[in-house]
């Protein structure tokens, strides 16, 4: 009787300390499966492969070569765009402007709208101090947690080309498939001979229109500072807009492709 | 082991398994998720260096010669110092560092320090840009590494992000974690302990009472009854108690019977010899007359016969114990008829009228013990002084009950459950003189058990006695 009361407690005790031992070991098991993870996340080297090729094999051009995108692609880019605004840096893939060719379509765009009279010449008379440009895809939101691989879809890219200098800051957001300016901000920041005063929204809106192709427009709304036009069934639309400031010393012009105002 | 310990230990194994794991993946998840995030900050970051480096290029390339390569090396060097001295953030202050080589690898640019254990070297970055998680001088950062390249000139681009925040959040997590994580085993311990405690408190009950009626307390019986398996076992655990107190209580009856069988039968034993060793000695040791010499063999015969009497009818008793008997079908009146028929000689002798009403119908008994059964009953009627004896036979419910009723000095109430016990006399001394035994009911009362049945006394003192007999019928209940 004595032994087996000795013998129960021995078995309570070695139970007791089995306890412990599994509590502690728990413990330590999350220490070491981390550590393990650590070292996992340590000796991982991820790569990104760059410059892929693009599966867009049917890109259209016009009669000057430039690619063209449909409105129904045009609308479909929107619509990625309107809900996934973080953007993803990349290395521009085939199909894509490359980030001279992006500054050129950039310049030469806005050289366009000077030349048919709709912006102030020096803006593309200005020698720019600082120029930069950033590819960035707006697709493949989902896998946030992961590194994104460069866009799979050209059109879906965007070439962010900003332009400035002491007088001006632009900002213009380009089609990095059909290097298409789809918007355009240009800030004043001084009064130096540049003002948009003589600028008419209505008449810039229109150049708009007709640098980017689309036709059909309607529902065209205007004033001073404001014009809007919608297309394909009000799917899509272009706005400009300017603001002046401070007796003129000050100024942005605004001019995008969006969904239909 | 004990329950008790049983349940401890495979609750605590369960809750720290099931804690550790589940610290384990949320720990780890929410790790993973900051580390992917950071790998993609550090890419972004990268890539933003890479086109701001591109855009300060083409914007000077007018001043670069393609292929002066000195030439190329110190505008990638006028230009990462410009960015670094500029807008990069982290980069200034010495959290984030970035390195530029030459296409051969020798150093145009670095902030990094001197030791490093990365080494461009080691990895392959054609079209590809890599990323690794490294230690600088014990902090950790996101190692990126890729290629720039520019009017045919190309140069490796190396970043590094600091994420050491994310590393000391991951630790804070595990050491938060680990409070809780002993907070919740201690509190998961006490609970254990007082659910253990409440669960097998039941158990435990029930076993202090299984020990005491294991002490001989056979009345313990468990009170608390609740509505789950316990209560259940509760109730089972006092039906076998009550059971076993039964049991225990008609074994303790058995063996008082078999007590007062062998003291009944020594005491039987020993009168009738102490009678005859008492007169043989007499006639051996003394000069008698004829007379009393005829007196003392008459005793002796007397007692003799009583012995006799005696080992039969115990040979008999033996017998109905120790073997199987075939029952026959049998029609009742001509079987009781018989028997009256057989008992007239010794009726006539004591001039008792036997009075016969039996019913027709077939009853299922071995013939000689059934005979023998109201032999006993008659016989017993007889000597309790009956002038007159009813034996009647008829259907009732399911059975053929035989009846015998007499008008004799009848028996006590408080007489009648032991009447068919061995060796037991209502009137001893009557008995002896008749050369009973006390086995003629016990005798009775086992043949009546053999026929499936069992003897069924009224009994009313100077009155007489009724013994009635139900014998089951083949058919069950004729008159329903």
């Amino acid at each position: 009787m004595v032994i087996k009361m000795i013998k129960q407690r021995i078995l309570t005790v070695i139970a007791a300390a089995f306890s412990l031992l599994i509590v502690c070991g728990g413990w330590f098991l999350i220490n070491e499966l981390m550590d393990r993870q650590q070292t996992n996340l340590m000796n991982r080297v991820n790569s990104i492969t760059v410059n892929e090729t693009s599966n867009d094999d049917q890109d259209k051009e016009d009669e000057t070569g430039r690619l063209l995108l449909s409105t129904q692609e045009i609308t479909d880019i929107l619509n990625v765009w309107r809900f996934d605004q973080t953007g993803y840096y990349h290395d521009p893939i085939d199909g894509q402007l490359t980030m001279e060719e992006a500054i050129k379509a950039a310049k030469s765009g806005l050289s366009y709208f000077c030349n048919e009279g709709v912006l102030p010449n020096q803006i593309s008379e200005n020698e720019y101090t600082q120029t930069n440009a950033f590819l960035y895809d707006i697709q493949d939101k989902k896998n946030i947690s992961k590194v994104v691989p460069a866009a799979k879809r050209p059109s879906y890219s965007f070439w962010s080309v900003s332009l400035a200098n002491q007088k001006v800051i632009i900002q213009l957001t380009l089609n990095a498939q059909t290097g298409q300016i789809w918007m355009a901000n240009i800030s004043l920041t001084s009064y130096d001979g540049i003002n948009f005063n003589k600028v008419n929204v209505l008449d810039l809106l229109q150049k708009f229109e007709t640098y980017l192709g689309l036709s059909d427009g309607n529902q065209l709304r205007s004033n001073e500072y404001y014009a809007a036009k919608s297309y394909s069934n009000n799917q899509i639309g272009i706005v400009a807009y300017k603001k002046i400031e401070e007796y003129s010393k000050y100024g942005t012009l605004q001019f995008s492709l969006g969904a239909a105002p | 082991m004990k329950l008790f310990s049983k349940i401890f230990l495979s609750s605590m194994i369960v809750l720290s398994m099931a804690l550790s794991l589940s610290g384990y993946l949320l720990i780890n998840s929410s790790y993973k998720n900051a580390v992917d995030q950071e790998l993609q900050r550090s890419m972004d970051q990268y890539q933003y260096i890479k086109f701001l480096l591109q855009a300060d290029l083409i914007q000077q390339q007018e001043k670069l010669v393609h292929s002066d390569k000195s030439k190329f090396a110190d505008l990638i060097y006028s230009s990462v110092s410009k960015l670094t001295n500029q807008n990069l953030p982290g980069f200034s202050s010495g959290r984030n560092y970035i390195s530029v080589l030459g296409e051969d690898q020798t150093l145009i640019y670095s902030t990094f320090p001197s030791q490093m254990d990365f080494k461009i070297s080691d990895y392959d970055v054609n079209q590809k840009i890599i990323n690794k998680i490294e230690k600088i001088q014990g902090i950790t950062h996101v190692m990126v590494l890729g290629k720039v390249t520019h009017k045919e000139q190309t140069v490796y681009l190396l970043t590094s992000t600091n994420i050491q925040s994310v590393i000391d959040q991951k630790d804070k997590m595990i050491r938060d974690y680990g409070t809780i994580y002993f907070i919740t085993i201690g509190i998961g311990v006490i609970l254990v302990i007082i659910f253990s405690s409440l669960l097998t408190a039941p158990i435990r009950r029930m076993s202090a009472a299984a020990a005491r009626i294991a002490d001989g307390n056979y009345k313990e019986r468990l009170k608390d009854y609740s509505g789950d398996e316990m209560g259940e076992l509760s109730k089972r655990f006092n039906r076998m108690a009550e059971t076993i107190e039964e049991r225990i209580s008609e074994l303790s009856t058995v063996a008082k019977q078999k007590e007062d069988f062998v003291s009944n039968f020594a005491h039987e034993l020993k009168t009738p010899l102490t009678s005859v060793i008492g007169y043989a000695d007499m006639i051996y040791q003394k000069q008698l007359s004829r007379e009393d010499t005829k007196n003392a063999a008459a005793y002796i015969l007397d007692e003799g016969l009583r012995l006799e009497s005696l080992s039969l009818k115990l040979m008999d008793l033996i017998v109905l114990n120790k073997q199987d008997f075939i029952l026959e079908e049998l029609p009742a009146d001509e079987l009781l008829q018989n028997i009256v028929d057989t008992l007239k000689p010794l009726l006539s002798n004591h001039n008792v009228t036997l009075k016969l009403e039996a019913a027709n119908e077939y009853i299922k008994v071995d013939y000689d013990l059934f005979k023998t059964l109201l032999l006993n009953l008659i016989d017993n009627a007889i000597k309790a002084g009956s002038t007159q004896i009813i034996l009647n036979g008829e259907l009732s419910h399911s059975f053929y009950r035989v009846t015998v009723t007499d008008n004799g000095c009848g028996i006590a109430t408080e007489e009648l459950d032991r009447i068919t016990e061995a060796f037991y006399m209502v009137d001893k001394s009557r008995a002896r003189k008749q050369h009973g035994a006390g086995l003629g009911l016990a005798l009775a009362s086992r043949i009546a058990q053999i026929h499936g049945s069992r003897l069924e006394f009224t009994s009313t003192l100077l009155k007489g006695t009724t013994v009635s007999i139900p014998l089951p019928l083949k058919d069950g209940d004729k008159n329903d």
